[in-house]
């Protein structure tokens, strides 16, 4: 029996785990910050976002703004705290009526299948070929640029991407022993779906939701870096990036300190959506 | 064709047929990418042909009578089985054909809609491997609950319509329900295994859960296909004989599809033996395995292995394996490992017909020969059998 080498796996194995885990704590610990400064900005912001002073533009990161001050003298630090409630709003808000309407149909059309199925998912299809982005555009350059009206734009572009991943799961429960179990128990179909279909169907639409609301956050900066940003929302991060454009050559920090926040929510998302799946994986067997 | 629906017409005379299940020309095709979104995989050109899964299935189950399918891997049962229940419906590329007759009702004649009432209340249907036939994320209790409230749906609705106090009377009768049915079954501790979820169950209790929800609509029709072949043989015959009280305690016909001859002996009133998609004979079990009319019969009852045999001898076998769906050869299935083959047997598919001699109306058979087998004058599978060792 070769002790050390197994012991020498296991310890492998728990470094990689506990790897994996301190990503997951960081990820977590990211996400509740960018919570708290959601839900109470003032507490964290130590200051006013838009309280303009000529007299500190432009200046660097400092003790005293953290991450420095744009061409008004706004403490950037102040500016992403109050961003984080709108930027929140607009990914979860967009992720989960986007995701609900993507499950629905992808779920509906993979447990029925026939041509329902082959009308939705090639008019999905159509939708798919479009980036997220683009998808949002078309419909935000159409409608006033309100909040609502950008979460409404955003949740469509979000629709294909859940209604392909849920399709494609609905069709592999569909095809198990225990849908055919109930059927012959006499449920409706509809009863079918919703409390056997849809519940098998949790694990792939969690996950795609966490990665969601980090893409949606994304495609709302994108929006405000356009300029087609919603426009009664005042600290705007895809306006604070947008914004820091003209200077970024010196002044790199208006534009910089935004853009890290944004990346590190989509990431924070992604790793949550992979424990999540992860999690799920032994109890689909 | 004439001389077989001269058979069936005699099947139909029968009494038994009028109560309980009675299956009547049964047809099963497979057309590949018809109806079906385009497929990648499907290759196209031959594959496409129309293929006979199960071809001209004739059968019934008499009221509180256990019939068992028995017959090799891809010999249709399942299938069959299936069909009964309207479940090959629900695979956009199954067609069926024929009738399927259960309490003088043609559920095969009947739109989905009202299948569905009788699948809850009339039919039950446990399946070989009972952990999948399970939905892993929901509990056991809330599964067989959910079968009690579909078979008695305008119950369930009235009472959920109702005042909350009636959905809560309601719903404590059907708990109470789910207790008594999950201890007539023989789970012990039903309280607490009616909370755990399926993988917190052993293979055998997944089984009797199965048939809890099978027996919750009150059924007079039980379909088990292979419910015992993913179970050890302790579990097995527990099942088994679960299955035989359950039978004689509800008067419920049981239509069991088994491969194993042992369990067929066991259990069945009679036997229905599939090759190739078609029956080749229908005997009461007694006569089954004394004088088993086709050669395919003798071959399954020689294959039994058996501890009170005269002398060592190897088992024998039949040669060859079941030829493919898509090429079967015409006449008879089983002419290509046949020891008796003639050559009517290539041109023409025997009928299936009561046997001529010595027999009763109740032993068919599908074979030219099976007249000269029943004689005992010919030597069939010899060649092959008892070798001293």
């Amino acid at each position: 029996m070769d002790i050390g080498a197994t012991s020498a796996e296991l310890t492998a194995g728990r470094l990689r785990l506990s790897r994996s885990q301190i990503g997951l704590a960081v990820a977590i610990f990211y996400l509740l910050l960018l919570a708290g400064w959601a839900v109470a900005p003032s507490v964290f912001a130590g200051g006013d976002p838009t309280g303009v002073n000529p007299l500190a533009a432009l200046t660097g990161p400092s003790a005293g703004n953290l991450f420095g001050t744009d061409q008004y003298g706004r403490s950037i630090y102040a500016e992403l705290v109050y961003g984080a409630r709108p930027a929140l709003e607009v990914g979860v808000f967009s992720t989960l009526l986007g995701g609900l309407a993507g499950s629905l149909i992808g779920i509906v059309g993979g447990y029925v299948g026939g041509w329902l199925d082959l009308l939705v998912m090639r008019l999905i299809d159509m939708l798919l070929a479009l980036p997220g982005l683009l998808l949002a555009l078309i419909f935000i350059a159409a409608l006033p640029r309100t909040l609502s009206n950008e979460i409404f734009a955003i949740a469509i572009s979000s629709v294909p991407a859940f209604a392909r991943v849920l399709r494609g799961q609905a069709v592999q429960v569909r095809s198990r022993l225990f849908i055919d179990a109930v059927t012959v128990t006499g449920l409706r179909r509809r009863t079918i779906i919703a409390r056997h279909v849809l519940p098998n169907c949790l694990a792939p639409a969690m996950e795609l939701t966490s990665v969601y609301v980090g893409v949606a956050i994304v495609i709302a900066a994108s929006l405000s870096f356009l300029g087609l940003g919603p426009s009664e929302v005042v600290p705007d991060w895809g306006t604070l990036i947008q914004s820091g454009q003209g200077y970024i050559d010196k002044d790199w920090w208006i534009s910089v300190f935004p853009g890290i926040a944004v990346t590190l929510t989509v990431i924070a998302g992604s790793i949550i959506g992979d424990r999540i799946r992860d999690a799920m994986e032994p109890a689909r067997g | 064709m004439a001389e077989r629906e001269g058979a069936a017409d005699q099947q139909r005379s029968a009494p038994r047929g009028a109560l309980g299940l009675s299956v009547r020309g049964l047809t099963i095709t497979h057309a590949p990418g018809r109806h079906r979104r385009s497929d990648p995989g499907d290759p196209g050109g031959p594959g496409r042909a129309v293929i006979e899964l199960v071809r001209d299935v004739s059968f019934d189950v008499g009221p509180g009578e256990i019939v068992c399918l028995v017959g090799e891997s891809g010999s249709g049962k399942t299938l069959t089985g299936r069909a009964v229940t309207g479940l090959h419906r629900h695979s956009a590329t199954l067609r069926a054909v024929g009738t399927v007759t259960f309490g003088g009702r043609e559920l095969s004649a009947l739109p989905e809609r009202e299948l569905r009432r009788v699948r809850g209340a009339a039919i039950g249907m446990i399946f070989q491997d009972p952990a999948a036939a399970l939905d892993p994320v929901v509990r056991v209790g809330d599964q067989i609950a959910e079968a009690i409230t579909s078979g008695s749906a305008a119950d369930g609705r009235s009472a959920g319509d109702g005042r909350s106090g009636l959905r809560r009377h309601h719903r404590r009768r059907v708990r109470e329900r789910v207790i008594e049915l999950l201890s007539q079954v023989g789970i012990t501790d039903p309280e607490l295994r009616a909370r755990q979820f399926p993988h917190e169950l052993s293979g055998g209790m997944c089984q009797r859960v199965l048939i809890a929800i099978a027996l919750a609509g009150s059924p007079g029709l039980l379909i088990a296909d292979e419910p015992t072949t993913a179970l050890d043989v302790t579990i097995q015959a527990q099942v088994l004989d679960l299955i035989a009280r359950l039978r004689a305690e509800r008067a419920m016909s049981v239509l069991l599809i088994t491969h194993d001859m042992g369990i067929a002996a066991q259990l069945a009133d009679r036997v229905v033996v599939m090759y190739a998609g078609s029956v080749v004979e229908i005997a009461p079990v007694t006569t089954f395995f004394a004088r088993p009319g086709h050669p395919y019969s003798l071959g399954l009852v020689q294959a039994v292995p058996r501890v009170d045999a005269p002398h060592a001898r190897r088992l024998p076998a039949i040669p060859g394996t079941v030829p493919e769906a898509a090429d079967r050869p015409p006449g008879c299935p089983f002419q290509t490992r046949c020891p008796l083959k003639l050559d009517v047997c290539e041109r023409e598919q025997p009928a299936i017909e009561p046997i001529r001699t010595g027999g009763s109306a109740e032993h068919l058979v599908a074979c030219h020969r099976s007249a000269e087998l029943l004689d005992g004058s010919l030597p069939v599978w010899s060649a092959m059998t008892p070798v001293p060792s």
